[in-house]
């Protein structure tokens, strides 16, 4: 039987067959604190859920998925950290699975006399299939389609088992959707740390260390394949017989990810005029890509659009196809990746705006996990923090270190150049301001706001702002230019579009007030979260898209901004704050 | 104030219209073109690059700075002897093969110009055979190699080997820079200079040319 769960306060709705409520929160992108393992024993699962207009507590790891239920879960409930990535809300997609499973009995399939069996089938299937045929006890078996083309046979009635997995491949997180493509009902969301880290933070550094010598590819190869197939594994356990009957993997990220995925060395890819090996869409099988599914199975990658701008844009993209809107999408991260236009015509362009928006490069930055400071208010002359765990700060993630920018130059302690005030000049225009006791100096020069005390104090200092300040511009500028190449000016913009998880923690408000994203009016930015995550969904639960996304590279035009003429002089001067 | 206090403010301040004119009222005023430039001018933007350098000011300050010098410079140039050129050496800049980003390099030949040298810009994505090149024309003191990326900065290192095998590395002092750069780095691929910005790399050719 197949249960309805509806997540009331976030809007989303999952179907599961089964196992306990904790297991479908997990499987919604909510997974629940459960400190004693799921034994029942802490408490820490207990959730609101509504049954026949009542509401109740219930401990979701003791309660099994019975019925539709109608789930209360608020923001405490689960855990943020390791799962920023998972979020999506996948639009109304038609159930049309590019994989279809159809049982033929031995009766059915016996060609007429000195006939054969297949045309066009792979030598080792065809050698499966009769070897399988050939033993008396064989009655009958499912073939497996992907549209027309047989992929794979299987012996006997495997019908009721078929599954698809959704991969972005982040340069950090890697985000996994387990789908039943008989029902098209999500099983299991995944996330798991790109095992790629420990050589190098972002896409340059690893390009560096996968061109040093061979054997430094074939690692990153397989450790982007661990990555997956641990995730693999994970689903395999909650679901038995997952793995043998996964026959559709879609994958999108970004170029860098791409060719470490299928093992191309990256080294054109790190210099001018930074060519692809292919930017086409790449299919491979399971046994050739070294994943753990289905040897047969379709493993497609989808394509890229040219330098940095990788699968993960072409990803985004999909959803973002009306004809007579204008979108500029905007991916924040280490590599901002900007898209301008719509279904006729797109802009691409990436700019390497550093990794000071997730924390990185700034002094208390940290990444969004338990202990970051992930809001920041200066209202009523007063310092209010919210911190990720309810525990003591440890330091500041990106969304805190834009609501700090935003907060002092509202406040007035970061002017117009991004200088960041001293103490006693600030205490000569506000005579008495309980803020000005926060400000000090970590060293000669370097003037910081602090917003906790004591031996590891969480301070934003005037480096960072300029960290800050290089970034915002970097966004800030490659947005106007490709806007002004669209000959569109940010009021033009229907949607303004953040895809990403940042895009989904920042406040809105203070980025456009520190001047990272450009006036678009404030009623038509929104940020849709895993934006890549939901167009790998998106094929995979709908073949008809496959055209739509082959498409989107004729219609798209890489912009290179380091040789735009006016880049240089723009990216410079919106590194001041205007308003 | 006198008028080369005022200058400097203005230079400081980055008033691109209102410090030629107020170069033009100077001279008008009769005082010589080249103690315009050593006192209006030059304190204004030595002060630009040392709060630059602490961080008290910014990658615009520095732009716009830059800008009104220059602006104030061409109108001295035809009053200054030698038909106007002031300049105290030459250097060679542009970013090194196979990368594109060249904000940085741009920066230094700003503030290159603004230390009085003679800046040959020759872009980006530029080849060791156009650095030779240009080595064996301008005959320049110091030769600048910027990078950006990871990926690219190993060109400086094999740019300075192709100087070395042409004959041309002990005529010029090789300066190295862009964000991976380290000082490290520098003495590794045997470079002469590492510099953190552009100030401070304008700061080093100029007291190197100066102790020629």
């Amino acid at each position: 039987m197949e249960y309805k769960v509806k997540f009331m306060n976030q809007s989303r709705e999952i179907s599961v067959t089964g196992g306990t409520l904790a297991e479908a929160c997990q499987a919604a992108g909510f997974p629940l604190n459960l400190i004693c393992g799921g034994k029942g024993t802490c408490g820490k699962c207990a959730v609101t859920v509504e049954r026949n207009g009542q509401k109740e507590k219930v401990l979701a790891c003791k309660t099994m998925v019975e019925q539709d239920e109608m789930v209360y879960l608020t923001e405490e409930d689960y855990v943020h950290n390791g799962n920023v990535l998972t979020d999506s809300r996948l639009a109304d997609v038609a159930k049309n699975p590019s994989i279809k499973k159809v049982y033929y009995t031995k009766e059915e399939l016996t060609p007429e006399h000195c006939g054969s069996f297949f045309t066009g089938v792979a030598i080792p299937v065809m050698r499966k299939f009769a070897a399988m045929s050939s033993d008396f006890s064989f009655v009958g078996a499912t073939f497996v389609y992907f549209d027309d083309k047989i992929l794979d046979i299987q012996n006997g009635d495997t019908t009721k088992e078929c599954y698809g997995a959704a991969i972005d491949i982040g340069t950090t997180t890697v985000a996994a959707y387990f789908y039943d493509l008989l029902t098209g009902s999500l099983i299991s969301v995944k996330s798991a740390l790109n095992k790629q880290i420990v050589h190098g933070a972002d896409v340059i550094t690893r390009n560096v260390f996968s061109q040093e010598k061979e054997e430094n590819l074939i690692e990153m190869r397989s450790l982007i394949q661990e990555t997956i197939n641990n995730m693999f594994q994970e689903a395999e356990s909650e679901r038995e017989g997952l793995l043998a009957n996964l026959y559709h993997v879609v994958l999108c990220g970004n170029s860098t990810m791409q060719h470490l995925f299928f093992g191309f060395n990256p080294a054109n890819l790190g210099i001018s005029p930074f060519v692809n090996i292919t930017a086409e869409s790449v299919r491979s099988n399971g046994k050739e890509a070294g994943l753990d599914c289905a040897e047969e199975a379709m493993i497609e990658f989808l394509p890229l659009l040219g330098g940095f701008v990788g699968a993960d844009t072409t990803a985004v993209l999909t959803n973002l196809q009306k004809e007579d809107a204008k979108y500029l999408m905007v991916d924040l991260g280490t590599n901002g990746e900007i898209a301008v236009g719509n279904k006729t015509k797109y802009l691409v362009s990436s700019t390497a705006c550093g990794p000071a928006l997730e924390g990185g490069n700034i002094a208390c930055g940290m990444r969004g996990t338990d202990g970051a400071i992930e809001k920041i208010s200066l209202e009523n002359d007063q310092v209010k923090i919210q911190v990720i765990g309810n525990q003591e700060a440890k330091g500041l993630c990106g969304s805190a270190i834009i609501d700090a920018v935003s907060e002092l130059r509202r406040v007035g302690m970061i002017d117009d150049g991004g200088g960041l005030i001293t103490r006693e000049d600030y205490e000569k225009v506000h005579p008495g301001s309980e803020l000005a006791k926060h400000l000090g100096e970590v060293e000669e020069f370097n003037t910081a706001f602090y917003f906790t005390e004591g031996e590891n104090p969480v301070y934003i200092c005037q480096q960072d702002v300029r960290q800050i300040q290089l970034a915002k511009s970097s966004i800030y500028s490659g947005c106007m230019i490709l806007l002004s190449e669209y000959g569109l000016t940010p009021n033009d913009v229907d949607a303004l579009i953040l895809s990403g998880a940042f895009g989904n923690y920042i406040d809105i408000d203070n980025a456009l007030s520190i001047g990272l994203l450009p006036a678009v009016p404030r009623e038509r930015i929104m940020s849709i979260g895993n934006g890549a995550g939901q167009g790998v969904q998106t094929l995979l639960l709908d073949s008809s898209y496959r055209e739509k996304i082959n498409n989107i590279p004729e219609t798209t035009t890489h912009v290179e901004l380091a040789d735009h003429p006016s880049f240089m002089e723009e990216y410079i001067m919106n590194m001041n704050f205007y308003n | 104030m006198s008028i080369l206090n005022e200058l400097t403010e203005l230079v400081i301040k980055g008033d691109v219209n209102g410090t030629p004119a107020k170069v033009q009222e100077a001279v008008d005023q009769g005082l010589d073109a080249q103690v315009i430039l050593n006192e209006g001018l030059m304190p204004g933007i030595n002060e630009i690059g040392d709060r630059f350098s602490k961080g008290q000011i910014f990658v615009p300050n520095v732009l716009v700075a830059a800008k009104a010098m220059n602006a104030g410079v061409d109108v001295l140039k035809p009053l200054l002897e030698g038909g106007g050129d002031t300049t105290i050496g030459t250097a060679v800049a542009a970013t090194v093969k196979g990368d594109l980003h060249d904000i940085g390099k741009n920066l230094v030949c700003l503030m290159m110009r603004s230390a009085n040298l003679k800046v040959i810009d020759l872009g980006a994505n530029v080849s060791a055979e156009k650095y030779i090149e240009a080595i064996k024309e301008y005959k320049p003191d110091v030769v600048v190699m910027s990078a950006l990326l990871t990926t690219t900065m190993n060109e400086q290192g094999r740019t300075i080997q192709a100087l070395e095998e042409a004959g041309v590395r002990d005529q010029v002092k090789v300066m190295v820079g862009g964000a991976p750069v380290t000082q490290e780095w520098a003495d590794k691929i045997k470079a002469d200079a590492f510099t953190a910005d552009a100030a401070e790399a304008a700061n080093w050719a100029k007291e190197y040319v100066l102790s020629k």
